[in-house]
């Protein structure tokens, strides 16, 4: 797989912005910040989900998830200790935001079975407080059969 | 992919028929591997070999990880 210059900045946008402010650039950030058209920054966002390096919103050009990043909220929040909030898009891809951010965080979570909450955080590069599975319902070779389900 | 307090909590739940339930400590370490590639400015999605051998390298070796 080859990406073009386009697509390579305009992937690496949706990630620059999901880290440092939480949430996911609108195409007409991205377009403006990297001198883009619309209609550029859109079809790059098109090919990047349709290469799977990229979730969009149903009938749109803006993202959805730019694992691990969400940019919907979901059940599990990521909460740095420098103030940066990140919405996770599964149990997995909570404990892994903050080792690509760099920072230590907690993670904000309920267990789906009893409810209750757990105490979890990562810090100085290990997992620290409740113990947990993640569940995961189907192989990697179908993770984006059914993205949402996953 | 939910997290779960323990395998118990997640046979309860029965959200999937046949699950695979890796520790939260594992899944840490996979996700270090599997996501270091994310915020580079050339991205090139892992191959095939490559997938494979992260789940490898972190004690992933089932069929389930290899199907």
């Amino acid at each position: 797989m080859t990406l073009t210059d386009v697509e390579q900045r305009a992937r690496h946008h949706v990630y620059r912005t999901f880290l440092d402010t939480g949430r996911a650039p609108t195409v007409a950030e991205s377009a403006e910040q990297l001198g883009l058209t619309h209609q550029e920054v859109a079809a790059a966002r098109q090919r990047l989900a349709d290469l799977h390096a990229l979730a969009l919103q149903t009938r749109s050009a803006e993202v959805w998830m730019a694992h691990p990043f969400s940019a919907v909220p979901t059940g599990y929040r990521v909460v740095a200790e420098d103030g940066r909030r990140w919405w996770a898009n599964c149990g997995w891809d909570a404990v892994a935001i903050p080792t690509i951010a760099g920072v230590d965080a907690a993670i904000e979570a309920v267990c789906p079975d009893c409810g209750r909450p757990f105490e979890l955080a990562v810090q100085d590069g290990a997992v620290r407080g409740d113990e947990g599975v993640v569940q995961f319902c189907v192989p990697p070779s179908r993770f984006w059969d059914d993205i949402g389900f996953t | 992919m939910q997290l779960f307090r323990s395998e118990e909590h997640a046979a309860a739940h029965g959200a999937c028929p046949s699950p695979e339930l890796v520790p939260v400590r594992q899944a840490f370490e996979l996700g270090k591997v599997w996501y270091a590639n994310r915020l580079d400015e050339e991205y090139q999605p892992w191959t095939l070999a490559e997938a494979g051998a992260h789940f490898t390298a972190v004690g992933l070796t089932g069929a389930f990880w290899s199907s």
